[in-house]
């Protein structure tokens, strides 16, 4: 219980941090004005940059947190072959 | 457990989210447009490529100390702090080679150039996909452990050559401008900015290395009760 209750808040804390990096890029590359820099100074090559270092590390996570998944999954059928063993002495 | 439920490596997590979020707005608003030279816009990137680079090669360091640390005394848990901090020292260095070229395709019109510097990075990077290549493929945990941990003490050799590189070798990649020794300079706002991505990325890798150094601490557990449930 106390585990599904931490990872529903950790995905919240997930979807808003990556909302916000979503966002925040957006609205600052906005502000940087385009008018000021002919041909917008490379910004598509930034933008492509941003994306492969959001990628890596998102990719990373996720694939750190399916094995999480995987070990809580591993738990629960040792605890289920361990209720099924008999206890030793008997 | 730490405050609020939260263990430390989640609260470094989000404390690394936090930073990452500020170090964006710095890296978007507050450092000034560079020189057409670096290439205006894109040069925005170095905030992420230098640190990711440095980052990558305190990785394999690291990785290095704890493999040999491992060999001489045998505990699991050096093999697990070496093994995490090459796979995320990996994801720093494709994070940095990535950047690296992006940044080239305007600026020196090449994604990619065969000079000291860029070769001896690209073997670096080979070397520690290697690494994790053993890994998965050893016939035995144990003799996985042994042999990677030779391939990460020869890897982290190269290290000192490939941070070096840009000014023992002549080439394209422009002077370091951290570090001791470095030839670089920078306007203030850019190093301010440069010096908080560098701590931006440290807690990053310092939590996604202790978050994966745990994890392959109770696989091991796992598979520890599994041979003995089955025996």
């Amino acid at each position: 219980m106390k585990i599904s209750t931490i990872s529903r808040r950790a995905r919240i804390a997930i979807t808003v941090t990556l909302v916000a990096i979503l966002a925040l890029p957006s609205t600052a590359l906005a502000a940087t004005s385009t008018q000021e820099i002919p041909g917008n100074g490379n910004l598509g090559f930034l933008l492509v940059g941003e994306i492969i270092v959001w990628a890596g590390f998102f990719a990373y996570t996720f694939y750190m947190s399916r094995k999480t998944n995987d070990l809580r999954r591993e738990i629960e059928d040792l605890r289920a072959l361990l209720k099924a063993v008999p206890p030793a002495g008997n | 457990m730490g405050i609020a439920g939260l263990s430390i490596r989640q609260g470094l997590i989000g404390l690394a989210a936090l930073l990452f979020l500020t170090d964006l707005y710095l890296i978007l608003q507050y450092a000034p447009t560079a020189s057409e030279a670096l290439g205006l816009q894109v040069q925005r990137i170095f905030y992420f490529h230098v640190p990711s680079a440095l980052l990558g090669m305190i990785a394999f360091a690291v990785a290095a100390l704890a493999s040999i640390v491992y060999l001489a005394k045998r505990a699991r848990k050096w093999d697990n702090i070496a093994w995490a901090s090459a796979e995320v020292g990996t994801l720093f260095f494709t994070v940095a080679i990535g950047t690296g070229a992006i940044w080239a395709k305007p600026v020196w019109q090449t994604w990619w150039v065969w000079d000291v510097n860029g070769t001896l990075t690209f073997m670096l990077w080979l070397v520690f996909i290697s690494y994790l290549i053993v890994r998965s493929y050893a016939p035995t945990v144990e003799r996985g452990s042994r042999w990677a941990a030779v391939v990460a003490i020869f890897g982290a050799a190269a290290v000192p050559f490939v941070y070096m590189a840009a000014d023992w070798w002549e080439g394209l990649h422009t002077e370091r401008i951290t570090g001791p020794g470095a030839g670089g300079s920078m306007e203030g706002e850019m190093f301010l900015t440069l010096m908080f991505s560098l701590v931006t990325f440290l807690v990053l890798f310092i939590a996604l290395v202790a978050e994966r150094a745990a994890q392959r601490g109770i696989e091991e557990s796992i598979e520890e009760i599994r041979r003995e449930v089955s025996a």
